[in-house]
């Protein structure tokens, strides 16, 4: 059992061994940079939604589903809103080690601050299912994620890495928009 | 109320809330079925990931989430998705409301929309106490949208073969079963969507209940609601919860029926009653003046008045804005057509009525002093009142002309009105207020004939009008009884009753009097003034109790006698102004005493009504109840204080003042019954109530059509002998 590269905890099983040992990142140093905790607080988890099927290039390309999930959103619990002042709708920037992006935030009491290691560890969430093309369109999150894989199944990372939340007051051009069928 | 009974079994979907994983297969089916486009739309955040927010034309069905705190539930909360859609109403409300039964209930449950009948007056987006019908906004032909039951999957052919082979009887059965229920239930992934019969469904129901009492609410929405549903609902939380309002369990549509069942034998009993005391009072006059005339000339005209037409000038600078605003209202119109409803008006699912509808009650209202004069004058024999007759017949006549083109407006797809005379609504109050106001209309225009007539001495038409126009009014109102009743001894019994009248009080000799004329003003005017009041009776959980009542038609009909005779003595004391005459003071007076005890029945009506009902309680707190003191205060008790006693009616000042607020009172009710006493909370799941303030094409055509109404007045009394004869020969 490892923390993924971007942890802000120390491996509580196996407090030796942090990551997999026979994990190589950066491969290319100057590439692919890895956050730290000091400069990125928040754990950002990223999944699909059932609605659109991964990065969406069929399915953002159907109004109907478009409909059921017209944008993309960071979901972020309310402890964090609360610190940031941000309120459900306002628009965040999102940024980790290797990029940024802004969306629009949805504060939840779904999303609940995790206890790790004596320690808050506070989780947002955003779906993978957004890009630049289609009619629907919208930030991608892997604009955040680390591309480290697992040495052994070369699966990677992007479920967990570290990222900083501010609250902006204006979207930047990436916005998301939402096309169709015109009526 | 207990189900209509039928021979057929009641098609009924059951949603078991606590199965649905929100996974929304329903709703994107619905849309592939009913081939309704994607909504485009950005999430509404408060709202999670339920989108739209709200049922529309696009969107029949639609998954709403709710997460309720729950401390035994994981996380704390409890998450539950639950499906909106038409319930399809065993008794629908909507269906009662539509004049052309656009809408209607299939004997075995769906409630479903046939375009090419509908005529785009949006009623039924009112009628319904779930707010499910919704209107086409962004298109030039507006059509109403809802869900059908997927009643059009039942007749769709199934395959007789697959794989080349031909399917034996048992697999054709199953394939229907599987195939023949609507798209949801089709799609529903976790037996959330069960389809039946809605015996077998309640049944089941009930047993799900009763296996597992500590999982569900001892409920099923849909049993009783409303009279009863054909889509009922399971639920693990109490359904006000979940953002279902309490509907009640009596039919909607059971108070309208009552009230328009009422309308055709009204009609005969008015009838009658109104010739029987025709003929009475008539008796009794003719006396008199026989008297009067032993005692003094011989071919007295009675108290007939000389009219002669105005010698001013037409092109007034007061004329010319007239004109201009006729001209923007012009304008206002053209825009209506190419924009579009949606485009050219702020109406929307919520408010689907707006000014047009203030503004075609207010002008149907403060009209009815054409047939209030024109009753008056012949049936009751008031002949002081005779110089204000042609003005207040001519006044009716331009209001509810305007109140037509308003209405072809309004209306979303006008060029189906002939649909009206196609189709046969049991219990439609719209039904009746449109052919009733059609043929009073009429009716009206062949009062006012004589006019132009003795103006150009067309004396062969005369003489046809003293000829056929009491045949007419048999005519008229037979149809309109039949129309309302499709009973044909209902129609006969009127048809005997109208002729025998017509024959009685035929034109013998010169002077004949419209006394049939005025007959059907009188009985047609009753019947829509009241019927405008009948359309509200299916908004109980809508509209204020202040104003809602099972009696508000005749609510309307009082006040619209009030405020009828009162706008009479408006007009006249402004055209004596205005034109420099002098006001006939006596008779305005007299005009005035009438406005006096039909205000005063009215309200007295009107609070006694409330009273016995025990609405009294909470009637001034709040908005609604400021809005119910405003309109009681000044239109009411400062009005009747005003011209109560005869000292202060005989002045000028006060009689005016104190019509002019009758007058006001009226309006402002009807502003309170269309849209500032309604708590409108837009289409389902009622949570997104849009707002409302009229565009300027819509203030347009309003404005537009009331100088219409002034300048063509104006134009009439310039040009036809409508005003009486000045006694001294000023203002030449």
């Amino acid at each position: 059992m490892y923390e993924p590269v971007e942890s802000p905890v120390e491996n509580v099983l196996h407090p030796k061994v942090k990551h997999n040992p026979l994990l190589k990142y950066p491969r290319i140093k100057s590439h692919q940079p890895i956050g730290t905790v000091a400069e990125f607080p928040y754990v950002l988890m990223t999944s699909t939604v059932a609605e659109h099927w991964c990065g969406g290039s069929s399915t953002r390309n159907i109004p109907w589903l478009n409909e059921l999930v017209p944008e993309p959103v960071l979901e972020m619990p309310e402890s964090l809103a609360q610190k940031l002042e941000v309120k459900t709708g306002n628009w965040v920037k999102v940024s980790s080690a290797r990029g940024e992006l802004t969306v629009k935030a949805m504060v939840t009491p779904r999303m609940k601050p995790l206890l790790a290691d004596g320690r808050e560890v506070t989780v947002v969430w955003m779906p993978y299912n957004w890009g630049y093309r289609g009619l629907s369109t919208g930030p991608s999150v892997n604009h955040l994620t680390i591309d480290a894989v697992d040495p052994g199944a070369g699966t990677q990372e992007t479920k967990a890495c570290l990222v900083n939340v501010v609250k902006v007051h204006e979207p930047v051009p990436t916005v998301p928009r939402v096309k169709g069928r015109r009526s | 109320m207990m189900p209509p009974a039928t021979a057929t079994p009641i098609k009924t979907t059951l949603i078991d809330i606590t199965n649905c994983i929100g996974c929304r297969a329903c709703q994107v089916a619905c849309k592939q079925w009913n081939d309704r486009e994607g909504e485009q739309t950005q999430l509404d955040f408060n709202l999670g990931f339920q989108n739209p927010a709200t049922l529309s034309a696009k969107t029949y069905t639609l998954i709403t989430f709710h997460e309720l705190p729950d401390d035994k539930a994981p996380g704390g909360l409890h998450y539950l998705f639950t499906m909106r859609r038409c319930l399809h109403c065993l008794e629908p409300a909507c269906a009662s409301a539509c004049p052309t039964t656009a809408l209607a209930r299939q004997p075995d449950g769906p409630v479903v929309y046939d375009a090419s009948k509908c005529i785009g007056c949006r009623y039924c987006i009112w009628a319904c106490p779930w707010g499910v019908p919704t209107a086409e906004w962004d298109s030039l032909a507006p059509k109403i949208q809802k869900c059908t039951h997927c009643a059009d999957r039942s007749d769709q052919p199934l395959p007789g073969v697959r794989n080349g082979q031909a399917l034996t009887d048992e697999e054709s059965k199953r394939y229907r079963e599987q195939i023949v229920v609507p798209a949801c239930v089709k799609a529903c992934p976790a037996d959330c969507l069960r389809f039946g019969t809605r015996e077998d469904m309640l049944q089941e129901a009930h047993n799900r209940i009763s296996a597992h009492p500590e999982k569900y609410v001892d409920h099923i929405y849909g049993e009783k609601e409303a009279g009863g549903t054909s889509v009922l609902y399971l639920s693990s939380v109490p359904f006000d919860k979940l953002g279902f309002p309490d509907v009640g369990t009596k039919s909607y549509p059971a108070l309208s029926r009552l009230a328009l069942h009422a309308v055709p034998p009204a009609v005969m009993a008015l009838g009658a009653m109104l010739g029987g005391a025709y003929a009475f009072l008539k008796r009794r006059a003719s006396a008199i003046v026989q008297e009067q005339a032993e005692k003094s000339r011989p071919d007295d005209h009675g108290h007939h008045a000389e009219f002669e037409p105005l010698q001013y000038k037409l092109l007034t600078p007061f004329n010319w804005m007239l004109v201009a605003l006729m001209a923007f209202g012009a304008i206002s119109l053209v825009a209506r057509f190419a924009l579009g409803l949606g485009g050219s008006t702020h109406l929307s699912n919520t408010y689907a009525w707006g000014l047009w509808i203030v503004f075609d009650l207010v002008w149907i209202a403060v009209a009815a002093g054409a047939f209030a004069t024109a009753g008056l004058i012949y049936v009751f024999q008031r002949k002081d009142l005779y110089s204000m007759g042609r003005s207040a017949v001519l006044m009716g006549l331009l209001s509810y002309s305007f109140v037509t083109v308003t209405l072809i407006a309004d209306l979303g797809l006008p060029w189906h009105f002939y649909q009206l005379g196609l189709q046969a609504p049991e219990q439609s109050a719209m039904f009746e207020v449109s052919w009733c106001v059609g043929l009073y209309v009429t009716i009206l225009l062949i009062e006012f004939l004589p006019v132009p007539f003795e103006r150009w001495g067309l004396q062969k038409a005369m003489d046809m009008w003293k000829r056929w126009s009491g045949a007419y009014v048999a005519f008229a109102l037979t149809l309109f009884v039949y129309l309302l009743s499709r009973n044909l001894v209902y129609a006969a019994l009127t048809a005997v009753l109208f002729s025998f009248l017509a024959w009685s009080f035929r034109a013998r000799g010169k002077k004949a009097e419209p006394i049939m004329l005025a007959i059907a003003a009188v009985t047609l005017s009753t019947m829509h003034q009241s019927s405008l009041g009948s359309l509200f009776l299916l908004m109980p959980d809508k509209l204020g109790p202040q104003w809602w009542s099972p009696v508000i038609p005749v609510s309307f009909f009082l006040s619209s006698i009030a405020a009828g005779t009162a706008l009479v003595i408006v007009v006249e004391m402004w055209i004596a102004k205005a034109w420099k005459r002098q006001p006939q003071i006596t008779q305005l007076a007299a005009m005035g005493e009438i406005t006096f005890w039909s205000l005063l029945v009215y309200l007295l009506f009107r609070l006694g009504d409330m009273l016995v009902r025990g609405q009294f309680g909470s009637a001034f707190s709040g908005r609604l109840g400021a809005l119910f003191a405003a309109e009681l205060l000044l239109g009411g008790i400062l009005p009747l204080a005003l011209l109560a006693r005869l000292r202060l009616r005989a002045k000028q000042n006060a009689l005016f003042i104190g019509a002019l607020l009758a007058v006001l009172g009226v309006v402002f009710n009807r502003v309170n019954v269309v849209l500032l006493a309604m708590r409108l909370k837009g289409p389902m799941p009622q949570i997104a109530p849009e707002t409302y303030s009229p565009t300027i094409f819509e203030w347009g055509i309003s404005v537009g059509l009331i100088a219409a109404t002034i300048f063509l007045f104006g134009l009439g009394a310039r040009l036809m002998p409508l005003l009486p004869r000045e006694q001294v020969g000023q203002g030449d």
